[in-house]
């Protein structure tokens, strides 16, 4: 085996060059991971929010005021000017509020003191997960406000002492940034570096690299490495995103993150070469990433519980270098870092990245020959 | 360095169900332009690749030798040339930067790089088209630079496939003199093409058909066993 260093730079060069020229390339590698980040920031988050709620009372009644600047405050709900209806179902049935909490006859102040208030919510349960959460606000508040206007609920119910670790906004942005700059880099360093070397089989380019004295190490290694530093640049923008600008708590240390992102970084390399071995132009690259990525996020736990998934699938996962990554940022970045879960992730991630990368050597090694 | 010959004995080569070669033997003595002639189909190609070691023969086999003795072909693959039909070129990059990289994938000193580079400059007369991308070059000039990638290396046996085609004559008479240019002691030549014109300029003519290797000589030893007047007609004799 030999790897001659001025070849590689040779191709670190040329692969730079030829990224640095082409609009769409950076394009794909800066911008993409750049507005997933955005996206997932700003826009897709799975809080609940927005939900308009009726809270129907006597129109004297304090407490009732007090929930209503409450939720209005909490930022999870628009609070609907309503506070009489005969029907309050009529309300969801009209779309006018997704949540109606209704006062006993004898008003809240009389409900709340009886203590196992018996006060009425009625939640639109389409969309049941958000139903539930809908519910668990609305509690948070009523309990909130009778306890500050003192009122003991607790009789006949568990009083739960919650403290949130590690995200304790709940913030779905703190959750989800860790994991993107898994997936981001995956989709690019998959998708680029697959249609790099699919283009130079494409243009008849890979031929002239064969012929030439390059060994088969450093046109893989040539063809590779300089995604590899790309994979690291776009884990690196994304943390910075995620910090500077949606302001997630970083609590680990950057050798960590370095450490998980250059073995998953790797892992994403070896698929994309062994997708390259069996593709002959730049569009089955494409469809080929594509293929591996679809099933790949999914069952990568950013976006579903990976403890969700039945045993049948599960195994699955194991199998998957996105998952273990996912996990090691959440930990390292959120929590400060496990070390035992830590390491343990990356033993198996390095024992995923190795099979990869000797798969893929071998397919390359025996397709070029 | 002296030039590399080649022996092929006994060569075939099936690609999928189609017999490419069959049973060819014939050498590429050192220090000569061959020329390997035939129709379309007649395995031309195939037999370039199989000397490159792009592919490797189903049967027989390929030897390298030079003044000394056998050459390896690990040794051989890196003091070989080759120009394929389509010499595919980055087309972002400029003339000079293609010749960079080939500089890297060769390894070449940088001393031994920049009086290369002028030289292939000059003789292609492309000095005033370095910064220029090769996805901007005339079909001419972009044969050229895929020529001048080739020849950086000094090779000792140089390769060229159907290097003319689609080339217009004042390109095509320029890039002889360049390929003739460098042959001689220290490189042979092996170019094929359909053009018979282009095989009677070479020493020694390979010809082939359907896969085997009809007669190898000279242009006059071929056109005296053909017994045909014009070395053009040996395929039209039946």
């Amino acid at each position: 085996m030999k790897i001659r260093r001025v070849t590689l730079q040779g191709f670190f060069k040329k692969e730079f060059t030829q990224i640095v020229r082409d609009p769409k390339m950076l394009f794909a590698i800066f911008f993409i991971p750049l507005i997933q980040t955005v996206m997932f920031g700003l826009a897709l988050t799975s809080e609940v929010k927005n939900v308009e709620l009726a809270v129907l009372a006597k129109p004297n009644s304090r407490v009732a005021r007090d929930i209503r600047a409450r939720a209005q405050a909490s930022g999870w709900f628009k609070v609907l000017p309503v506070s009489q209806e005969k029907d309050p179902a009529s309300l969801i049935e009209s779309r006018r509020a997704e949540a109606v909490l209704i006062a006993p006859k004898e008003g809240f102040e009389k409900a709340l003191e009886r203590g196992n208030a018996p006060i009425q919510l009625l939640v639109n349960a389409i969309n049941a997960q958000r139903a539930q959460q809908v519910n668990g606000y609305v509690q948070q508040i009523v309990a909130e406000v009778a306890a500050e206007r003192g009122y003991n609920v607790s009789a006949g119910l568990i009083q739960l002492d919650q403290r949130v670790l590690f995200n304790h906004n709940l913030d779905t942005t703190s959750y989800m940034i860790p994991a993107l700059m898994v997936m981001s880099t995956f989709i690019v360093l998959l998708v680029v570096c697959g249609m790099a070397i699919a283009k130079e089989k494409e243009t008849g380019t890979m031929e002239k690299l064969i012929a030439s004295p390059c060994t088969v190490e450093e046109i893989m290694l040539g063809k590779t490495l300089p995604y590899f530093v790309i994979g690291l640049a776009i884990v690196g923008l994304v943390l910075f995103v995620g910090v500077a600008w949606f302001g997630i708590p970083f609590r680990g240390n950057l050798l960590l993150v370095g450490v998980n992102a250059a073995l998953f970084a790797l892992s994403a390399l070896a698929v994309a070469l062994i997708i390259s071995t069996v593709v002959s132009t730049q569009q089955q690259a494409m469809m080929g990433s594509m293929l591996y990525l679809l099933p790949g996020i999914l069952l990568s736990g950013v976006f579903f519980p990976v403890a969700n998934i039945p045993p049948v699938f599960r195994w699955m996962c194991y199998l998957n270098p996105m998952m273990y990554s996912v996990v090691n940022f959440r930990a390292v970045i959120l929590k400060g870092g496990d070390v035992a879960l830590f390491w343990g992730n990356c033993f198996w991630l390095a024992v995923i990245c190795v099979v990869l990368c000797a798969l893929a050597y071998k397919n390359f090694k025996s397709t070029l020959n | 360095m002296p030039a590399l010959g080649v022996r092929v004995e006994d060569l075939s080569k099936t690609l999928g169900r189609t017999a490419a070669l069959r049973g060819v033997n014939t050498v590429f003595e050192a220090g000569l332009v061959h020329g390997i002639v035939g129709p379309n189909g007649a395995g031309k190609t195939t037999l370039m690749r199989v000397l490159t070691g792009l592919l490797h023969p189903t049967k027989g086999r390929v030897e390298y030798y030079d003044e000394a003795g056998p050459v390896t072909p690990a040794r051989a693959k890196y003091e070989t040339g080759y120009f394929p039909q389509e010499p595919s070129l980055y087309p972002d990059l400029s003339c000079r930067e293609h010749l960079e990289f080939f500089r890297d994938l060769y390894g070449l000193s940088e001393a031994d790089y920049q009086p290369r580079m002028q030289e292939l400059f000059d003789a292609t007369g492309m000095s005033a088209f370095k910064e220029r991308p090769a996805g901007k070059l005339s079909g001419g000039m972009y044969k050229k630079l895929g020529l001048m990638c080739v020849l950086l290396n000094r090779p000792r046996l140089l390769l060229l496939d159907e290097p003319t085609v689609g080339v217009d004559p004042v390109s095509r008479q320029e890039l002889w003199e360049l390929v003739y240019g460098f042959a001689g002691q220290n490189t042979t030549v092996v170019l094929s093409t359909s053009y018979m014109d282009e095989a009677q300029r070479c020493a020694k003519v390979h010809v082939l058909d359907g896969g085997f290797l009809k007669a190898a000589g000279t242009p006059e030893e071929l056109m005296r066993k053909f017994q045909v007047k014009q070395f053009a007609d040996i395929f039209l004799k039946p």
